[in-house]
């Protein structure tokens, strides 16, 4: 049938005829669109962004014992193996957690009373800020550490530097103090903690313990009474969950165990309270606005073909059939839907990059302000293409139904 | 010999028409038209002619019909009442679409076509090749030059030849013209009189023709139609027969 080939180069002279209207009906939509498109975008990039940093920062996600116990080996390899467990290390006494003094002999500056955090693989604040976990690398052994951001300034050391470690101890009525050379292996960023101090591997932080309660340390050729046999018992641990959705559940476990611990869990709440209010204002307006995008289509395209009635009535008198009366309006309809899409996105993308630019400064590596993934993109050509086709039908059916004569002789 | 079937036949044909507080009905009790016969519609304006002509495209649904056929040429006789009934509009459609050409009183072109695209209109939906016809159709309308130009760009009476050059084109059994020259001056407008009963009679199609200043009586082989003008209580009744 010659029919749909030839009503669709009809409907396509008409358009390209009419240049100046059919210019007004993608201008339209791009004007509509546009918002639309800048306004999801926002949400997918900074809204979320948002709410993922909420969300993964390890600091919310952080799980701390209060008081001291016995926890032994088979306790943490338990815990551990919980599939809501991020990150689990045992820790030593409070006290004994930390270094007495830290000197950069290079420059002569140094720390004193520095905190020590046991650290190991999948530690959470080595990774803070980074989506593609390159951050320092992880201290091993009896020599390396990471040193906190305000650390590091403060001893103006910079990774591969080397630093003079000291603990002191009172043993038998006499002072003694332990020196050795450690490396620095690497820098925290700044997000990740404010306080200085320094991430060592447990080894490091199990072996000043053991100088402080006067024992040897043979490996640093530190002197003192021998170390006891058996299994190791710590008095702390450092645990965060794998999201702060995991945190009431865990440490709810916990407590049921005896272990008494306190989590971040009122902020935590506040947090998802403030998300979901967020998300429920971006989806009304996102709503409305979507709402009136489609009418404003509709309503452009219900009104292009009420004007065209004459000449879909002349198309009808010459015989052309119903299925040719729907497609005329069907094929302007998506011709618009097209072009207008593509003018929305040509104004899209030249504003999320500004949006991205202006704001880069508070914005992390791999995050943006305004961001849009393909798929989205391509159902919001989608939703138009089915919204503006579907109107134009609905719209053309009608104008179908209608005798020659009638069409003709209205004017 | 035989007389061959009539291209249309009607009886008790009925349409009513309400527009500005008057009623108007009209009515065909009996009418036949042979295949290659001209015929011609005579009235005032608004006694119906246009009403007719229309039903006769099959582009307008009649209220009532005993009998509506219609037989083209090489072709079984179609019961237009019951494509009507069956609001089978795409069957109507085609019907017309290869049977009939309608010049409208207004032209009735497509603005956006050209002159030759407008003319060939018919013969591309139905996938015929017009060999040449519009070129000597142009030419005996005096219209080649404006093949090529939009109907926006062309006067009236151009127009006008450009309608009754789409309504031939192509090659229909049936040739209905509504007014053909109302718009045209009356010197060109027996001019171009002459030359469209001239083409439809080379082409062999039966025709319908509504004017209301043009008056045949002398002219050979042209038929007029029977009419009258009752008044019946509020209703204005238009009949036709013939």
């Amino acid at each position: 049938m010659r029919a749909t080939p030839e009503i669709l180069r009809l409907a396509y002279r008409d358009f390209a005829h009419e240049r100046r209207i059919s210019l007004c009906f993608v201008l339209a939509l791009m004007a509509v669109l546009a918002p639309l498109l800048i306004l999801f975008g926002l949400k997918f990039g900074l809204v979320d962004t948002l709410a993922q940093r909420l969300v993964e920062s390890p600091g919310n996600r952080e799980i701390q014992p209060l008081g001291s116990r016995d926890y032994d080996q088979a306790w943490f390899d338990r815990i551990g193996a919980r599939p809501d467990v991020a990150f689990l290390i045992p820790n030593t006494r409070r006290i004994a957690a930390s270094l007495t003094r830290l000197l950069n002999t290079a420059n002569g500056r140094d720390l004193r009373v520095v905190s020590m955090i046991p650290t190991g693989t999948g530690d959470p604040l080595l990774a803070s800020g980074l989506t593609n976990g390159a951050g320092p690398a992880v201290p091993t052994g009896l020599t390396e550490l990471v040193l906190s951001a305000a650390a590091a300034r403060k001893l103006g050391a910079a990774p591969g530097d080397r630093l003079v470690a000291r603990v002191d101890r009172r043993r038998d009525e006499r002072d003694e103090h332990a020196v050795w050379e450690v490396a620095v292996t690497g820098v925290l960023p700044d997000a990740a903690m404010a306080e200085e101090a320094v991430l060592v591997p447990l080894p490091l932080l199990v072996a000043t313990e053991d100088y402080r309660d006067g024992l040897a340390v043979p490996a640093l050729g530190w002197e003192g009474a021998p170390v006891r046999g058996g299994p190791r018992e710590f008095a702390r641990f450092r645990l965060y969950a794998v999201s702060i959705y995991a945190v009431a559940g865990l440490a709810a476990d916990l407590a049921a165990e005896g272990v008494e611990v306190r989590t971040q869990v009122t902020e935590i709440a506040g947090m998802q309270a403030l998300d979901r209010n967020l998300s429920r204002v971006f989806w009304l307006i996102a709503m409305i606005g979507t709402l009136g995008f489609l009418a404003s289509l509709a309503a452009n395209l219900l009104a292009n073909v009420e004007r065209k009635r004459r000449e879909l009535a002349v198309v009808r008198l010459i015989g052309f059939p119903t299925r040719s009366l729907i497609l005329f309006p069907v094929a302007q309809a998506v011709l618009v839907a097209l072009l207008g899409a593509a003018a929305a996105l040509a104004v899209y993308l030249p504003v999320a990059m500004a949006l991205n630019i202006w704001f880069a400064d508070s914005l992390q590596h791999d995050e943006s302000i305004c961001r849009l993934l393909p798929t989205h993109l391509l159902i919001a050509l989608a939703a138009t293409l089915l919204g503006a086709a579907g109107s134009a039908a609905w719209a053309g059916w009608r104008a179908a139904r209608i005798e020659p004569a009638e069409g003709l002789r209205e004017v | 010999m035989a007389p061959s079937p009539p291209v249309y036949l009607c009886q008790g044909l009925t349409k009513h028409r309400t527009g500005g507080g008057t009623a108007f009905e009209l009515l065909v009790p009996e009418l036949r038209i042979a295949p290659g016969e001209v015929v011609v519609l005579q009235g005032a304006s608004g006694s119906g002619k246009s009403t007719l002509l229309d039903l006769l495209a099959l582009a307008l649904r009649p209220d009532r019909a005993g009998t509506f056929s219609f037989r083209p040429e090489h072709r079984s006789a179609a019961d237009l009442w019951r494509l009507w009934q069956r609001n089978d509009l795409d069957g109507l459609g085609q019907l017309r679409g290869t049977h009939i050409g309608y010049v409208l009183q207004t032209g009735g072109l497509l603005s956006f076509l050209t002159a030759r695209e407008n003319i060939s209109l018919s013969c591309r939906l139905l996938g015929r090749d017009p060999g040449g016809l519009i070129e000597r159709l142009a030419e005996r309308l005096n219209i080649s030059a404006q093949l090529d130009k939009r109907p926006g760009q062309l006067s009236v009476g151009e127009r006008q030849r450009v309608a009754i050059a789409r309504a031939l084109a192509h090659r229909p059994g049936v040739v209905l013209a509504d007014e053909p020259t109302a718009s045209v001056d009356p010197l060109n407008a027996a001019r171009i009189l002459d030359l469209f009963l001239d083409l439809v009679r080379q082409s062999g199609a039966c025709a319908v023709i509504a004017s209301h200043d043009w008056r045949p009586e002398q002219v050979p082989g042209v038929r007029v139609l029977e009419h009258r003008i009752e008044r019946d209580g509020e209703l204005t009744r238009s009949l036709f027969w013939g």
